[in-house]
């Protein structure tokens, strides 16, 4: 990675500045870490790797595609000096006026996005959390959205891609820590991508620019530092609309993206130790549009299914999925789908570790559709 | 960076009611010395207090009045928070609605069923 001067004099500083939500440099002094992290090691894609955590993959994919592409920028509130979770570090140094802040206005970020992606520039914009994503709401759902729709394919915003970090850290409170994918996920048009660590971030990353939709890509923020896997140093990219079947089994499906695939995993040990249970845990990637497909066909296989998210669970991207395998495998099902989510609250400060679906509650949620 | 209105004893030393984002944020670092100068002109409470003096509804005394009260009640109410005792589990689902809807209320019977069911397999009582 290339770090500029300002750079380095001001990590230190910066880090302090953002201690509060920026999980610890390492897993082990990282309070909180409410779940395990499973490295993806089957990776399929050649050629030399290098040990990346995730913001190091995100700013690599970063400097790969800016230099592939001329035409790119990239811009964000304070991105300049690396940006609060250091994915823009050195790319200002590397590629000047490309690289801009902006004021704190993500209705202007994203505004000022669709504008430049419809005149034919790749926009990169940064939210800094995307829990402030929703000033911006009106111009991606009302604007990127429907651009190439109401047009008739005469202009299009595909060229814009939005990248904000989301999720549980372990102490972000009500205004770091929520998951709006939801949300994103009721406007037609769209894109919503969600990767569940380093290779994957690099690689759907590109695809997510590269595509020509608007796409909102959502990063687990706690993963940036307590994810590290061996990443491939080339430029690579992975299939959007694909989920991945990330550990095969035969007795039940297991649903998730994100961070929530990590706390599956563990499940997924658990249900075999205690139960006997061999799970099939997928990694949905993509929540829209999404993998109907790899789902029901597990899940017809199965014969069983939980679907698990951090967001509350009234209008969760898991009553979409539950509804559509209660469609498509209904004669295949020995129970009903379960979802294990976030409660109907504002995501709590105090009460986090009780509002994540942990690996307890999904353990339960595996046995009681087990035993249904 | 924003600047938010709290008043540190620092920037109170200068006259000045705005600050760094956090108190471990120093965005020296990352901006113009004269970038932060410009903008601490144009605090609007910076604007409304020589406003107020303009028009002789406010002066320095009444304002050194002000902030030491207004700085006593917070500390007393800082004082009163770090002393209170934190929520219990059930609390989650308090004030999300003027009451509990059905749906919410179903969730906080799982969450003590889940409780219980925890406690079972983890200390097998």
């Amino acid at each position: 990675m290339i770090l500029s001067k300002t750079n380095r004099i001001s990590l230190h500083k910066v880090s302090n500045f953002f201690r509060l939500i920026l999980p610890a440099e390492s897993q082990n002094i990282c309070r909180h870490v409410h779940f395990k992290y499973y490295p993806d090691t089957t990776s399929k894609i050649k050629g030399e790797t290098k040990e990346m955590n995730m913001f190091q993959a995100i700013n690599n994919a970063l400097h790969l595609y800016m230099e592939k592409d001329e035409t790119s920028i990239m811009f964000g509130e304070d991105v300049e000096f690396g940006g609060v979770f250091r994915c823009s570090m050195g790319l200002k140094d590397r590629f000047g006026s490309r690289i801009f802040n902006t004021p704190l206005c993500e209705q202007g970020i994203a505004g000022f996005g669709i504008g430049a992606a419809a005149n034919d520039v790749t926009a990169i914009a940064e939210i800094q959390f995307a829990d402030y994503i929703y000033p911006a709401f009106d111009q991606l759902v009302n604007e990127a959205a429907k651009y190439r729709y109401r047009s008739g394919d005469q202009f299009n915003c595909g060229k814009l891609t939005v990248r904000a970090p989301c999720g549980a850290v372990g102490h972000g409170g009500l205004y770091h820590s929520q998951s709006p994918e939801a949300f994103f996920a009721h406007a037609p048009g769209l894109r919503v991508v969600i990767p569940r660590g380093p290779i994957q971030a690099k690689g759907l990353l590109l695809s997510s620019i590269e595509v020509e939709d608007p796409t909102i890509f959502f990063e687990p923020k706690i993963l940036y530092r307590t994810a590290s896997e061996q990443v491939p140093v080339e430029y690579y990219k992975l299939p959007l609309e694909k989920a991945e079947i990330v550990r095969e089994g035969t007795d039940i499906t297991l649903i998730a993206w994100g961070t929530q695939v990590h706390v599956l995993l563990e499940v997924a040990d658990m249900a075999k130790e205690k139960l006997g249970v061999s799970c099939e845990v997928i990694d949905l990637r993509s929540i829209l549009p999404w993998d109907i497909e790899t789902i029901c066909k597990s899940v017809v296989k199965t014969g069983r299914a939980v679907v698990s998210h951090e967001a509350p669970l009234t209008q969760g991207f898991g009553a979409e999925i539950a509804a559509t395998i209660q469609e498509e495998c209904f004669l295949n099902l020995e129970a009903p789908v379960a979802r294990v989510t976030g409660w109907d609250t504002p995501f709590p400060y105090i009460h986090e570790k009780h509002y994540l679906p942990d690996k307890y509650r999904c353990f339960f949620a595996v046995e009681d559709t087990i035993k249904y | 960076m924003t600047y938010s209105s709290s008043v540190s004893e620092a920037e109170r030393s200068d006259d000045s009611s705005v600050g760094h984002h956090s108190t471990s944020d120093d965005s020296t670092i990352y901006r113009d010395d004269a970038e932060i100068e410009k903008y601490q002109q144009l605090d609007p409470i910076r604007s409304l207090k020589s406003y107020l003096k303009q028009h002789k509804l406010w002066d320095e005394s009444q304002n050194e009045l002000f902030i030491k009260a207004t700085n006593k009640k917070i500390m007393e109410a800082i004082k009163v928070a770090e002393n209170d005792s934190l929520p219990g589990q059930d609390d989650i689902f308090n004030n999300v609605y003027s009451a509990i809807p059905f749906h919410i209320s179903k969730q906080q019977v799982g969450l003590q069923k889940y409780f219980k069911r925890r406690n079972q397999l983890v200390n097998g009582k």
